[in-house]
């Protein structure tokens, strides 16, 4: 294909309309509660919020995801591949640097309901990695992780319920190995002080004390009825567990520094692949299914003539959004590099679950970011 | 452009009582205009010292506009209203009483809960456990947001509070609070408690001093009077005049 001269984004729907995506433009508004409960309280200041006449908050659409994956789950709309291209709403934060408004145009596919994972995956990746290379004068690299593969190596390590979802967290709170390894040696140093109360420990295990009781006896006062939307028998089992970890060591220096190891792990693919397996050998643990899920995107991806030269593996790639369940990937022009990717995807499989839907549908998808594609295009000239 | 030096005054309550009297404790005393409902004064024996009386949220305005030269609010006020102080406003001194404590506090009852470390795991299971994120209410949203994404939480919601804020648990508005304590009994009293790392803003009443406002050799001459009487430090005032010289 000839290179693009007058960079026109259009041109990128229109490709995306003759690959067999339907053009769809969601709603414009949102219900503000939805936004929050994907987004967390965070995005709250950055969204452009007002209020229905009914007292209800609604908000001007964040993304394009959100919405559309609304009115699929309503069955306003059946089919299964979107194109949309318009304008989203957020306030840009500080290190933004590419657009000062709050309006910011997007361009993005997505795939809903398809079985075929890898399949659905490589096409969109592969979709947008061609329609970006004929814009002239970018140097394209796709960095890709896969959030699956973390939870499979955590669960490995038989850690406990606590200590695994501490980690889960620190990870999409978007820390590097070094910073992940530094906040659980902080976490496993703190010990949950507690009083000596191993007589009302003991009441309460042989059934003499009820939760309600326990507590009252613990805190000296009588008539605590609020409990905020908790179960008292969840306190107390919880304050247990507490206490019990304070006994046993749940993780060792060894282990912290495994994790901290496969978080380093960042680089070419071929290389990365060689390095999981290698890793996975090294400690005796079970990463094949997404290892070989691994190998198998990027035999995709070698086959439609993608160069591997242009494919990063970073295992601590992630997007502070934890409905993204598998694929998480991110394409920068390497030629100019600007802070924030010029298109971001992956595979979001929970997003229907959370917004209630009693089925599983598959979900993937890619948004392209207008401002950022145009400000490092013309950076170039 | 004036040159009276415009001083904004908590227009009720202890922060009025209080800040009279430190006033008058450096020999300066405030005279207000005809009786309690005058929303200007004077300073006896002063020229050129205007006055205003107003709540102190109206302080923390007025003061970022640049519209009164100086004024005395909360800095919990401060880092609530104001987005970025530091751009427009300069703490000029502590004055030693409206001390209060922004703090996050749960029920008593949630005994697994000793530190913040503890809520956010008690934050994370409600969510995943009630599909819901677990409510804060607080008259505080800035302060609170700022102070959980430090941390890298967000898994929350804030509820708008106007008062009363420590009954909302009590009531099913929200599941914990953030909000001001001094001597904790109003906590006790609704079955809260306050939590370690859960100590937000450690405020009191403050002095500041407007950086958008035009300041003048005569204005600055005035401040440096009435800020020596204060015996505000040396140190701070030469900051702030380098500040306004940039």
């Amino acid at each position: 294909m000839n290179k693009i001269a007058n960079k026109d984004p259009a041109i990128i729907r229109e490709y995306f309309i003759k690959e067999g995506y339907n053009l769809y433009n969601p709603s414009m508004t949102i219900d503000a509660d939805i936004v929050m409960n994907f987004m967390g309280e965070d995005v709250r200041n950055r969204l452009l919020l007002s209020n229905s006449p009914d007292g209800k908050e609604i908000c001007l659409r964040p993304d394009f995801t959100l919405p559309l994956a609304i009115s699929y789950k309503n069955n306003e709309i059946h089919d299964n591949k979107y194109v949309y291209d318009g304008y989203a709403f957020r306030f840009p934060t500080k290190n933004e640097k590419t657009r000062s408004c709050p309006e910011f145009r997007q361009i993005g596919i997505e795939n809903f309901g398809s079985e075929k994972k890898i399949e659905s995956e490589v096409e969109i990746i592969s979709n947008v990695y061609e329609v970006l290379s004929d814009f002239s004068g970018f140097d394209l690299r796709i960095t890709i992780s896969d959030v699956s593969i973390f939870y499979q190596f955590l669960k490995n390590l038989n850690l406990g319920k606590y200590l695994f979802n501490k980690i889960i967290r620190l990870y999409w709170n978007g820390l590097d190995n070094v910073e992940i390894k530094d906040a659980i040696q902080t976490l496993i140093n703190r010990q949950f002080e507690a009083e000596n109360q191993e007589y009302l420990i003991a009441q309460y295990k042989n059934g003499s004390l009820s939760s309600i009781r326990f507590i009252e006896s613990l805190l000296g006062e009588e008539n605590i009825s609020i409990f905020s939307g908790r179960d008292p028998d969840e306190i107390v089992n919880n304050y247990l567990d507490k206490l019990e970890s304070n006994n046993i060591s749940e993780i060792d220096q060894k282990t912290i520094n495994q994790i901290s190891e496969f978080l380093s792990i960042t680089g070419d693919i071929d290389s990365c692949i060689t390095e999981l397996s290698k890793f996975e050998d090294n400690y005796s643990l079970d990463l094949k299914n997404s290892i070989v899920e691994l190998e198998n995107r990027i035999k995709y991806l070698k086959d439609i003539n993608i160069p591997l030269n242009n494919i990063q593996f970073k295992t601590t790639l992630s997007r502070k959004a934890e409905y993204y369940t598998g694929l998480i990937f991110e394409i920068n022009n390497t030629k100019k590099p600007i802070s924030d990717p010029i298109a971001i995807g992956g595979r979001y499989d929970k997003i229907f679950e959370e917004l209630g839907s009693t089925k599983p549908i598959p979900a993937v998808g890619c948004s392209i970011y207008v401002d950022r594609l145009l400000y490092s295009g013309k950076l170039d000239d | 452009m004036t040159k009276n030096l415009i001083i904004g005054i908590p227009n009720k309550g202890r922060l009025q009582k209080d800040t009279e009297e430190i006033f008058l404790n450096s020999g300066l005393k405030i005279q207000r205009g005809n009786g309690e409902r005058e929303y200007t004064g004077k300073m006896v024996g002063i020229e050129n010292i205007d006055i205003i009386f107003l709540s102190p949220k109206e302080i923390s305005y007025e003061l970022q506009k640049g519209s009164i030269d100086i004024g005395i609010t909360g800095l919990d006020l401060i880092e609530e209203y104001i987005y970025e102080p530091k751009d427009c406003i300069f703490n000029l001194m502590e004055l030693g009483f409206g001390f209060a404590d922004v703090v996050v506090a749960v029920p008593s009852s949630w005994i697994d809960v000793k530190s913040i470390t503890d809520l956010e795991d008690v934050i994370y299971d409600f969510r995943i456990k009630n599909k819901k994120r677990l409510r804060i209410a607080t008259k505080y949203p800035n302060i609170s947001r700022n102070f959980f994404e430090a941390l890298g939480y967000s898994d929350y919601l804030l509820v708008d509070s106007h008062g009363a804020t420590e009954g909302a648990p009590a009531y099913g508005s929200s599941e914990i609070i953030i909000d001001i304590t001094s001597t904790g009994s109003t906590l006790k009293a609704n079955q809260l408690k306050r939590i370690d790392l859960g100590t937000i803003l450690t405020s009191q009443a403050c002095l500041f001093g407007a950086l958008n406002t035009k300041w003048n050799k005569e204005k600055l001459s005035l401040l440096e009077n009435l800020l020596s009487k204060l015996k505000c430090s040396e140190k701070n005032i030469q900051k702030f005049k380098i500040i306004l010289s940039k």
